[in-house]
């Protein structure tokens, strides 16, 4: 008895092990890097406590590595990196833009966050209540850190911290064919009925089959940080401000007669005008790109980081298509639009993080990025090379001299969602922009008085 | 005495031996499924960012989303989903399943060829759909107005007169194979020689599918109606890609509400008190099922 006993125990005690080596087992693979490398050891986060010798891995969770044209580019850079600091190996974490920022708090909650993060301004306020990240001012300096554009350091702060490196900028600004522009006999537009107008001319149908094949704006409608992002930058221009301190106290400017008036333009140009193609709420990004690179549309109010795209899809397109400012309704401005990384405050490697990050933003590098996808220097002198005198950088290079400051607000992704619901109801479900507003106000007015305690 | 004492104490010592066995599954048990659902109902008494703000709040979140009309509307919104998705499954898997269950050359084959929706991921599949009801480039678009069945391009995802249905459609077709196949297992463990003596009555087809078929399968449906209701009343990936839950709120199900009060509001608190209201909810369909399709 007493002997099968000791066996079940025996057996037991197996299975459990068995169990928990099981799930243990995985970490002591090596892990493997896009280019096919083998990374050292089996710490998870980063290879720490390394024997003499041995490199150093510095994960890199990227954004851009998802994309097509980005991603090539970036691991290219971090190639050269590699080969010229053999103690320091570069592993990417790819991720769609989209879902970096769901990802960042998934990984900080289970405090496994890589050694440097890809992030936007937009959630930098967030991520400071939660203290995931470095404050990069110390470790750059103060003469690096003026190196940059005010505007890009700006949106790259929470009050004194500068949390993330300001790798590069898509400002938003204006992109059209020149070449349809041209045979129309028009100028770009700069102001927004002018824009209407250009719409209305190159809405047509150009095959003669009675139909219209041909639209005259690449509206972003969906109703997610793509859309609501490239609304705003437009009823900006409106004199609408998102949010504004005043004297301590949030005020939105979405309760505004200004922002009904532009959210009367921005729906009439799909509901009334029909310059937009069909479906203007299910269209994201990646189709008003689309529509544009096969020639569906005329214009599209985007950062400049679709020109790469552009480019990618159709270079006959990159051709024949320009940049200008953002029309001016009341003002004009634009957001540098900064994209960049972060270190992440439990990395074991943080100097290695920045020597690695420095090297990206030499002027080689990000030249060679800016010429492959579009994104522009968040650097002053870098900014002076002649490939910015091209015509298709014009518009972007205005709209620098035009910085939007967005306040850090805590609650900013939750007000966008605001005006994304209002838009995609009157556009998608035929709500009146009455009603729309209504929802608007008291929900903004939630928002706010959330955010007042 | 002495032997049916030690017969006892056998018995005693059988069972321990028993527990033990088990404990290795108990633990994987509790700190697979109920650590994080009890974690869950934790963090839904707080106001955190799951790192270094925890302000305990008590039942404020249960009482700020009981008290907003949205969230009862977004509820309704998802039960009526999951009915039509649901119900689509059933009738699709009964009718392939019935078709399925004969003993006809190469029936195999088309078994294969009617469970390849179940095996593609559901992010693939919202894609590709998405494409095929893109307004200017989709398929159906193309072939609607080739046939001049439209004259101008339809916004399929993008219309409060077409999102939901399209939505309740793909996730349909996504999700009958599971039904189809549970249904056809259970067909074929049902005693043939039922339907001989109910032929011999001369009972009809129609009274066959009544008094034999439903009756043999009540288990196997009872298990497929509630794993596959709480499947697709939690369901989020392909609402999510294919519509963003738009347009307006027309096909934003609870989880897209859950997901992006977690996720983008970095509300954690009030989505996990959201998920405990739907975790309820999920309970309260498999009692009742339970209970409507219980064995007498």
């Amino acid at each position: 008895m007493k002997y099968r006993k000791l066996t079940a125990v025996l057996m037991a005690m197996t299975m459990v092990a068995a169990l928990f080596t099981g799930c243990g087992s995985k970490t002591e693979e090596p892990a493997q890097t896009p280019a096919g490398q083998e990374a050292q050891g089996g710490d998870e986060k980063s290879d720490s406590g390394k024997a003499d010798g041995e490199p150093i891995t510095i994960q890199v969770m990227s954004g851009m590595m998802g994309e097509k044209v980005e991603g090539a580019i970036e691991q290219e850079i971090a190639d050269d990196f590699m080969e010229k600091n053999p103690n320091i190996k570069i592993e990417f974490i790819p991720m769609s833009t989209n879902d970096v920022q769901k990802k960042i708090i998934t990984l900080a909650t289970g405090d496994s966050l890589p050694d440097v993060v890809g992030v936007q301004p937009t959630w930098l306020a967030q991520f400071e209540e939660m203290g995931i990240f470095e404050d990069l001012r110390p470790m750059m300096g103060e003469e690096y850190v003026n190196t940059y554009f005010e505007g890009a350091l700006y949106e790259a702060s929470v009050g004194d911290k500068i949390l993330m490196f300001p790798w590069l900028c898509t400002p938003t600004a204006l992109l059209y064919r020149a070449d349809w522009f041209e045979e129309e006999g028009i100028q770009p537009p700069s102001n927004w009925d002018e824009f209407l107008e250009a719409a209305k001319k190159m809405t047509k149908d150009t095959d003669g089959d009675g139909k219209i094949d041909r639209w005259g704006f690449s509206m972003v409608g969906t109703r997610n940080n793509s859309g609501e992002s490239r609304f705003v930058a437009m009823s900006r221009t409106w004199g609408v401000d998102e949010v504004v301190d005043n004297n301590g106290t949030w005020e939105s400017g979405f309760t505004s007669p200004e922002f009904e008036n532009f959210l009367t333009y921005f729906t009439d140009l799909n509901n009334e005008y029909g310059v937009v193609p069909p479906g203007a709420v299910e269209t994201g990004y990646a189709e008003a790109v689309n529509y544009f690179s096969t020639e569906k549309t005329a214009m599209m109010i985007t950062g400049s980081n679709a020109i790469g795209v552009i480019k990618s899809q159709n270079p006959e397109v990159g051709e024949k298509m320009a940049s200008c400012m953002l029309p001016t309704g009341t003002t004009s401005c634009s957001a540098t639009g900064i994209g960049g990384y972060a270190i992440s405050a439990t990395s074991e490697h943080k100097e290695e993080a920045l020597e690695y990050l420095k090297f990206t933003l030499l002027p080689e590098n990000i030249l060679k990025f800016a010429e492959g996808t579009g994104r522009m220097p968040t650097q002053k002198d870098v900014m002076q090379d002649e490939m910015f005198n091209q015509e298709i950088f014009k518009g972007y290079v205005a709209m620098l001299d035009k910085p939007y400051k967005q306040p850090v607000f805590p609650g900013y992704v939750e007000l966008l969602d605001v005006a994304g619901e209002a838009y995609s109801n009157i556009m998608g479900t035929g709500q009146s922009v009455e009603d729309a507003m209504k929802v608007v106000k008291e929900k903004t007015e939630a928002i706010l008085a959330e955010n007042n305690k | 005495m002495r032997k049916s004492r030690n017969r006892k104490q056998a018995n005693i010592s059988f069972n321990k031996t028993g527990y033990y066995f088990i404990f290795p599954a108990l633990i994987t048990m509790f700190v697979l499924i109920i650590y994080p659902l009890l974690y869950g109902v934790y963090i839904s008494f707080f106001d955190t960012n799951l790192v270094n703000k925890w302000d305990f709040v008590g039942i404020l979140n249960f009482k700020s989303i009981l008290t907003d009309l949205n969230f009862y509307k977004i509820i309704l919104l998802t039960l009526k989903f999951s009915i039509l998705v649901v119900g689509g499954h059933f009738l699709i898997g009964f009718i392939l399943a019935h078709a399925l269950n004969r003993n006809i050359r190469g029936m195999a084959i088309f078994r294969s060829i009617l469970l390849l929706p179940w095996l593609f991921p559901e992010a693939v599949i919202a894609l590709i759909f998405k494409w095929i009801f893109n307004p200017l480039y989709g398929l159906l678009n193309h072939v609607l107005m080739t046939v001049g069945l439209t004259s101008e391009p339809i916004s399929w995802l993008g219309s409060k007169e077409y999102a939901f249905m399209m939505l309740v459609f793909v996730c349909i077709w996504k999700g009958y194979p599971m039904v189809m196949t549970m249904i056809l297992a259970g067909l074929q463990n049902i005693d043939k020689t039922l339907y001989e003596a109910a032929r011999v009555d001369g009972v009809s087809k129609w009274q066959e599918f009544l008094y034999i078929t439903l009756p043999s399968l009540k288990s196997v449906l009872t298990v497929t109606l509630v794993l596959d209701t709480v499947w697709w009343f939690k369901h989020y990936t392909m609402a999510w890609v294919l519509t963003n839950g738009g347009p307006g709120q027309e096909t934003s199900l609870i989880s897209i509400d859950i997901y992006k009060t977690a996720f983008e509001f970095f509300d954690f608190g009030k989505a996990a008190a959201m998920s405990v209201v739907v975790f309820v909810v999920c309970l309260a369909i498999s009692k009742l099922y339970r209970r409507l399709l219980r064995d007498e």
